[in-house]
């Protein structure tokens, strides 16, 4: 920086214009345009301003040559003239000529050098840094616009990077758009087809009373009540899924008792399982201990399990049997759904946590095991399926145990089991 | 006449059964019910009946699979069948699977005829009647009454 700012001032001086005049048309210069480039507001001077200091010693040097070779030659005698005045000797001129050629060589070899050194140095940076960018668009980080490029030709390729940087991004976000479209089709569709089968139910309930009423037929009347009392419970049931299955959140953490979960999931479902004549089975570890859980969410999950195991019960397979279990791991506790109901085939199975797809003869949301899935990702563990058409299902969730997490609930629940 | 018709409806889903039964007691035609399609195949070989009522996804053996059987068997290609589903679709995806549908399965013959959009296997069939849901009850009635009379 030192040596383009020695520069600068000898060009300035050379070429006897000031720099603020040059400014002005600095902007619309060019490579070879020959016009010193200031930027705006900024203290040094261009490298640029170094390709005129190579034309302009060798215009000052054979300036300085002329003025010399038209100066008189001595010895003459001249009356009148002071000995200061005198012309130079031949031998005089000869030294000067020599001295000021080697001079100007040497000045002029100099210079060439710098310019070729600063020159090599400018175009190492800019390229350096135009590469770093188009890493940068690469790994996909913001990109910050090119801005002082020169030469023409560097900066046509920054402009370059900085269009492909643009189109890159815009094209990300039609992406990014696209795909949201997607998400929200798959839903509206999912929600819509829902809906459907829903207003179905509705309309048969509708339709059942319609004909109980003209033909006054009692048993008629309860049947298409049912039938319309069913299709309101799933609209509820499909806004509590939704609301379930937007809701980002945490888990309640505290410390549980799977087995006391397990035997309020047996109590819940009892009654449905018996009216099915499906046993509901406590397969449980005594000795599985405490586990940060959140207490209503694994119920949920649990009762939604069975729920579903206790109606593969009554579709086909042996369908007598639902048992819930626990193992009690190191750093994990193991819970488990089996039944020997109906089983799925491996369509159903590829499907089982697809938004709004329901196999259940009596409708589900199709968001069921969605959330069910959800609410075991968030407590960190995990959720796999075994099952045979015709043998039956069993659903093994896996929890880490993470103590270190739980607030202290574990009395509570015991009491409250109490 | 018409107390010799006779439906078979193949169904599993609780309230289209009723839904089905009571339009068809409306229309005073008898009917049986088959919950799965396994059943529905059985009841259609133990006596033909004079039209097949059809859900498309049923544990055991779905629509689809009753459909192709009957149309194969030459003693019961002949028997009218109507699909019943909600998965026609209106939005571009696929029901059975949330994966987008490609858009030249739109505008088709398929639609055409029958005024509901499908893809895929369901293209591949050729019902006689479409009953997308939720069921508008006067015009199954009214479809039904075509066939039988």
């Amino acid at each position: 920086m030192l040596a383009e700012r020695t520069i600068t001032r000898h060009t300035t001086h050379f070429t006897g214009r000031s720099l603020s005049q040059r400014t002005s048309d600095a902007s619309s210069s060019a490579f070879n345009g020959g016009t010193v480039f200031m930027a705006t507001g900024a203290r040094t001077v261009r490298w640029r301003i170094l390709i005129w200091v190579l034309p302009l010693q060798v215009l000052v040097f054979a300036g300085f040559q002329i003025w010399l070779a038209n100066q008189p030659v001595g010895p003459v005698e001249t009356a009148g003239l002071s000995p200061a005045e005198t012309p130079l000797t031949h031998e005089q001129m000869r030294t000067i000529r020599v001295g000021s050629g080697v001079l100007g060589g040497a000045v002029l070899l100099v210079t060439f050098l710098t310019v070729r050194l600063l020159l090599d140095r400018h175009l190492r940076r800019t390229t350096r840094r135009m590469l770093a960018r188009a890493a940068a668009i690469r790994a996909g980080q913001p990109h910050r616009k090119n801005r002082r490029h020169r030469p023409r030709e560097l900066k046509a390729i920054a402009d370059e990077l900085d269009r492909s940087a643009q189109r890159i991004s815009q094209q990300k976000r039609e992406l990014r758009e696209s795909e949201r479209l997607v998400v929200v089709g798959q839903m509206v569709a999912g929600l819509s087809h829902t809906l459907k089968n829903i207003l179905n139910g509705l309309r048969a309930g509708q339709f059942v009373l319609d004909r109980a009423l003209k033909t006054g037929n009692e048993d008629k009347l309860h049947k298409g009540l049912d039938v319309t009392r069913t299709s309101v419970a799933r609209i509820e049931r499909l806004i509590f899924d939704m609301l379930n299955y937007t809701k980002d959140r945490e888990p309640k953490r505290e410390a549980v008792d799977p087995n006391h979960v397990v035997a309020e999931v047996i109590e819940e479902l009892q009654q449905l399982a018996g009216s099915w004549d499906i046993e509901l089975r406590d397969e449980t570890d005594p000795d599985v201990g405490p586990a940060a859980l959140d207490h209503n969410e694994i119920f949920r999950a649990l009762v939604d399990l069975t729920t579903n195991a206790i109606e593969a019960c009554t579709e086909g397979g042996k369908g007598d049997l639902v048992a819930l279990g626990t193992i009690g791991g190191e750093d994990e506790v193991v819970l488990l759904v089996e039944d020997n109901g109906i089983g799925m085939t491996d369509d159903v199975l590829d499907h089982l946590y697809t938004r709004f797809v329901s196999t259940k003869a009596t409708g589900g949301t199709g968001l069921g095991m969605v959330v069910v899935k959800k609410i075991i990702d968030e407590h960190g563990g995990t959720i796999d399926v075994e099952s045979a058409p015709g043998e039956g299902t069993t659903f093994r969730i896996r929890l880490p145990r993470a103590m270190e997490n739980a607030t202290d609930g574990l009395q509570e629940h015991k009491e409250s089991a109490g | 006449m018409t107390d010799e018709r006779d439906v078979l409806i193949v169904d599993d889903s609780e309230e289209c059964v009723i839904y089905l039964t009571e339009i068809l007691e409306d229309l005073g035609y008898p009917f049986r019910v088959a919950r799965n399609g396994k059943a529905g195949l059985e009841a259609v070989r133990t006596k033909k009946p004079d039209l097949v009522l059809l859900d498309l996804m049923m544990p055991q053996k779905g629509g689809i699979a009753v459909y192709r059987e009957m149309k194969k068997d030459p003693e019961l290609e002949k028997i009218p069948i109507f699909i019943i589903t909600g998965a026609s679709e209106a939005t571009g995806v696929d029901m059975l699977t949330g994966e987008p549908l490609p858009a030249e399965d739109y505008g088709d013959e398929f639609t055409r005829r029958f005024g509901v959009r499908v893809h895929g296997q369901l293209k591949a069939i050729e019902p006689d009647v479409f009953i997308e849901k939720p069921i508008d009850h006067e015009d199954v009635a009214r479809r039904i009454r075509a066939v039988l009379e």
